[in-house]
């Protein structure tokens, strides 16, 4: 059956089922005027989609069944037979729908008696002899046609629509649950209750499908917002005078319900771009020797935890040279400023606010919004956009999304006595005020202003900003970056970083305008969660102001990524361990198993291997045959991990955020929209084995990592070791000196009080002189300040300190790049 | 019509049995600076946020608020999630119109505002609050309530 018609035929059967509980409310009740307001509307709504969807018979018995509710509208007064016959109406529209759930369209019947009834009705003329049969509903000849609709077995549908209210209030409901489990097991952790322990991670299993269940109830498929496309593009092919063909793929990937409303109009502003600027007319592309028919075409897909939608066209391309001179002319950058870009660069101003009037050359495109709209739409829900082209070739739009608006990692901060979240996309770097080098708060015009080796912004107190009394003196300024204008947020402390499930906050905290939701936290307090956008608007900085070009430019999917194994183990979040550190994936066999005195080993192709449990504790009983045990170590050591299942080996870019628990924790993170914990399988095996995991040719990859700011140094050195390196930190450039085995790499904060690069790198280099050591500039961003740096100071490469991927992208490459050098030499 | 008693401030009031939810137990909040002074803060009840309401110093802006722990009477305005922190939870009565009466004219414009019937009682009066303006910023009420000269023309 036709898409459409199934749709139709479960709302109405809805419609219908209200229309007669509605009717009789009004009916007790004929001063309840919202009752009947309510039937008319959904009498009415019937009525419409029935001529829509051309179904004769139900649109005229609908029209008159509206004629007369319409007349009780209108304060006729309502006798029982008039509400009877509306019932009688209402049972014969339920009957022609089974005909049509039957067969696909509207059973042969006659409803003209029962029309002319309700027209009469409706008309105001008292019937001296009515007609009982009608007002009864009983086996009049008529009636008798359709089937009966006592007998009619009731409607089917494997869907069942529900409010986003109940929805909203199970997915706190689910939240509560995860918090409630997590202090289980933390009480739990310790008790040495094997039934107790079993419950738990039964509990833990079922709440981690219950909240991916939850979640994924929110999912719409993309295809709602594609199913408009051809359409759009073939009315707006017209209108130009251009032919196109538009290809649409991955419509089944899913996306939050809030989302497919926020990506709609820059989709849409996007394909009209593509057609009336992107795609040549059929006589160009003949000459330029392309199909006369262009071809749009549009992918969604998984990437990273984010939803990516492609749109690409065939045409022209956008000519780097010919935005330069549109910036010129339109005045956004100094003509000097503009001959440093690079295309890419140079490229990213067509995002520019004012940009998109001087591309306004139909009526076309320029309606409404420009392309800024759609990056500041974008950006708003954390996503980004981003563009690329190849002159007479086409050029390529990806929006990138986050999955669901309802989980956002956010920085913990204090002030006042008060704790925030601050999401973090918006964050761009942290200081502290005071040690920092070159970062000072100064007043100029009795404002307060920030100086970073970035540049001068202008600065806002928290404390101040939400009216709070100051808790202590010690401050940080945080940098936020809000539609292209950077500020600096001052507060008093900076705690961690925390995946937080964001929850709506009632209007009157909305109103507000500096809040945006809030969020629980794992002892059950709710936390409000800053709007950034919002308390830069308080310093008077709206949207769209202060456009600066991407620094970084937009990262190939693909980089920073490895495999890792997924299991679950024990109560808790899923586990993941990378690929790398499983020497082997084994069966429990308890024939194999050998008991000591210290604990159960396992003989395994790797010899006899401790096997541990949740928590990395040794086991000595209590094993279930066939569970998978997950060989873990180098050559030397190797231990057993018991796992109560292996989900999955994945390839996925592993951002860990650090753990805010610590233990025996990497840290955890998110693969897709699943939680994870990634155990610290080096402690574990050096409490089985006794000794630090040592891996083949002289051990894990080496780096140093110098920063003064103790939250990047603890941030960093997390990322580095959850991807596989051995790091040692160092608060001072001074601090590290040569001997030991030589690293391959050094990552240096270009921030760095009295650092002399190039002297620096220089002496980075005597150290080891016989192994090519990269040394890499960390700043906030992997161009800008660091990258002159790097290239001024004779280092091999710059990184960003908030791009995860990116750094461990690029000191890959930097070490790879020192094996080779190494072997050659 | 049905009303709960609650009692702020040492005075009784009522309100719709219809609009009140659960009464809950408080003893946590988050401060929401900005909000207001009758705006106590948010706090979580079974996975639930509820604003909280001081109906203490909604009623009294200048006088002292309510301590925590603390009563709360959720109160479910267009399903948005609020509670009035109160100091005491009463009894249910069955108010019948004939115990109705006019609400003073001389009663304080912010009270007067607050207020939507009043009724007699062999115990005193009662006054029944109208939760939706509750909810309402008190500092937008009091600028109503600050020029209670001008007839609106709202039907007598």
């Amino acid at each position: 059956m036709d898409e459409l018609l199934k749709e139709f035929l479960v709302e109405t059967g809805e419609h219908v089922d209200a229309v007669a509980s509605e009717l009789v409310r009004f009916e007790r009740d004929p001063a309840d005027m919202r009752a009947i307001a309510n039937v008319y509307r959904l009498v009415h709504s019937i009525k419409g989609t029935c001529g829509f969807l051309d179904l004769p018979r139900l649109e005229a018995l609908t029209h008159a069944v509206e004629a007369l509710i319409s007349r009780l509208r209108e304060g006729m007064p309502a006798s029982r037979r008039d509400v009877s016959l509306i019932l009688n109406a209402v049972d014969r529209v339920k009957a022609i729908l089974a005909g049509i759930e039957a067969t696909a369209a509207e059973p042969p019947g006659d409803d003209s008696a029962l029309i002319a009834e309700l027209v009469r009705r409706a008309s105001g003329v008292e019937l001296r002899k009515p007609d009982s049969d009608l007002w009864d509903g009983g086996a009049s000849a008529e009636a008798s046609q359709a089937p009966s609709v006592a007998g009619l077995p009731e409607r089917r549908s494997d869907t069942v629509r529900v409010s986003v209210g109940t929805l909203e209030s199970m997915i706190s409901l689910v939240s509560e649950l995860v918090l409630t489990r997590n202090q289980l097991v933390d009480g739990a952790r310790g008790l040495e209750n094997e039934a107790l322990s079993a419950s738990l991670q039964r509990l833990s299993a079922v709440t981690q499908d219950l909240q991916h269940g939850v979640m994924k109830a929110r999912m719409q498929p993309i295809s709602r917002l594609f199913a408009s496309v051809p359409r759009m593009v073939r009315d707006l092919c017209d209108e130009l005078g251009k032919r196109a063909e538009v290809t649409m793929s991955g419509g089944d990937t899913e996306l939050d319900r809030q989302l497919i409303a926020v990506v709609r109009d820059p989709i849409t502003h996007i394909i009209r771009n593509a057609l009336d600027h992107g795609l040549e007319r059929p006589a160009q592309r003949r000459v330029a020797g392309k199909d006369e028919m262009g071809r749009i075409d549009i992918r969604a897909f998984h990437d990273a935890g984010h939803i990516a939608i492609e749109i690409s066209d065939d045409g022209r391309g956008v000519d780097p040279a010919a935005i330069r001179q549109r910036v010129a002319g339109a005045g956004l950058a100094r003509e000097a400023e503009i001959a440093c870009l690079s295309d890419e660069e140079v490229l990213s101003y067509i995002f520019a606010p004012g940009f998109s009037t001087v591309f306004k050359v139909t009526n076309l495109s320029g309606r409404g919004i420009g392309l800024d709209v759609v990056r500041e739409n974008i950006e708003a829900v954390g996503g980004t956009v981003s563009c690329s082209t190849k002159v007479g070739a086409g050029s390529r739009f990806v929006l990138r999304i986050p999955l669901t608006l309802a989980i956002a990692p956010c920085l913990v901060v204090a002030a006042g006595g008060e704790t925030f979240a601050l999401p973090q996309d918006s964050i761009v770097e942290v200081h502290e005020i005071g040690p920092d080098p070159g970062v000072e708060l100064t007043r100029a015009q009795d404002a307060t202003m920030l100086t970073t080796p970035r540049g001068v912004m202008p600065a806002l107190d928290l404390r101040r900003a939400l009216q709070l009394e100051p808790a202590s003196g010690a401050l940080h300024a945080i940098v936020l970056r809000v539609s292209g204008a950077e500020f600096a947020l001052l507060v008093e402390e900076v705690a961690e970083v925390m995946e937080t499930v964001v929850k709506p906050i009632p209007a009157r905290l909305q109103q507000l305008g500096v809040y945006s939701g809030n969020t629980l936290l794992g002892d059950g307090r709710v936390m409000l969660i800053l709007d950034a956008a919002g308390l830069a608007a308080k310093l008077g900085i709206r949207r769209s102001e202060g456009f600066r070009p991407l620094e970084a430019a937009p990262k190939a999917a693909g980089t920073g990524r490895q495999h890792v194994v997924l299991f679950r183990q024990g109560p808790g979040p899923m586990k993941v361990a990378p690929a790398s550190a499983i020497a082997a994936i084994e069966t429990l066999r308890p024939e194999r198993i050998e008991r000591f005195e210290t604990g159960a080993m396992l003989r395994s192709a790797q010899g006899l291997v401790p096997l541990v449990g949740p928590g990395g504790t040794p086991l000595r009983d209590g094993f279930a045959a066939g569970a998978p045990v997950l060989i873990v170590g180098s050559d030397r050591s190797h231990m057993g991990v018991v796992a109560d299942d292996v989900v999955d080996v994945i390839e996925d870019p592993l951002d860990l955020a650090p753990s805010g628990t610590g233990g025996d924790l990497v840290g955890a993170g998110l693969v897709g929209v699943e939680a994870v914990e990634a155990p610290d399988l080096g402690a574990w095996l050096s409490r089985v084995c006794g000794a630090r995991v040592e891996a083949p040719r002289g051990g894990p990859a080496r780096v140093h990592l110098i920063d003064d700011d103790p939250f990047f140094r603890d941030l960093l050195r997390t990322i580095l070791r959850a991807a596989g390196y051995d790091v040692t930190s160092h608060e001072s450039a001074d601090s590290l000196c040569g001997g030991g085995p030589p690293p391959v790499a050094v990552l240096v904060d270009c921030g760095l009080p009295e650092l002399d690069g190039r002297a620096f790198t220089a002496r980075l280099r005597s150290f080891w002189p016989d192994h090519h050591v990269a040394v890499i500039a960390l700043g906030a961003h992997a161009s800008g300040a660091a990258r002159r740096f790097a290239e001024a100071s004779g280092m091999e490469a710059a990184a960003g300190k908030f791009d995860r991927a990116g750094l461990l992208a690029t000191l890959a490459r930097a070490a790879g790049l020192a094996f080779s050098m190494g072997e050659a030499a | 019509m049905r009303v709960v008693a609650v009692r702020a401030g040492g005075e009784t009031f009522a309100l719709p049995v219809q609009a009140v939810g659960p009464v809950v137990r408080v003893e946590r909040v988050t401060r929401t600076p900005l909000a207001g002074e009758d705006f106590l803060g948010l706090t979580n009840t079974r996975g639930r946020v509820l604003a909280l309401i001081d109906l203490r110093k909604r009623l009294d802006p200048a006088g002292p608020g309510v301590s925590l722990p603390t009563l709360a009477v959720c109160i479910d305005a267009e399903t948005e999630s609020y509670a009035l922190a109160v100091e005491e939870v009463g009894d249910v009565h069955d108010l019948s119109p004939d115990q109705q009466i006019d609400v003073p004219a001389h009663a304080g414009p912010l009270r007067a505002g607050l207020t939507s019937r009043m009724f007699r009682l062999p115990s005193g009066l009662l006054p029944v609050l109208d939760v939706a303006r509750l909810i309402e910023p008190a500092q937008r009420r009091a600028s109503d309530a600050a020029s209670p000269a001008i007839p609106n023309g709202d039907p007598p």
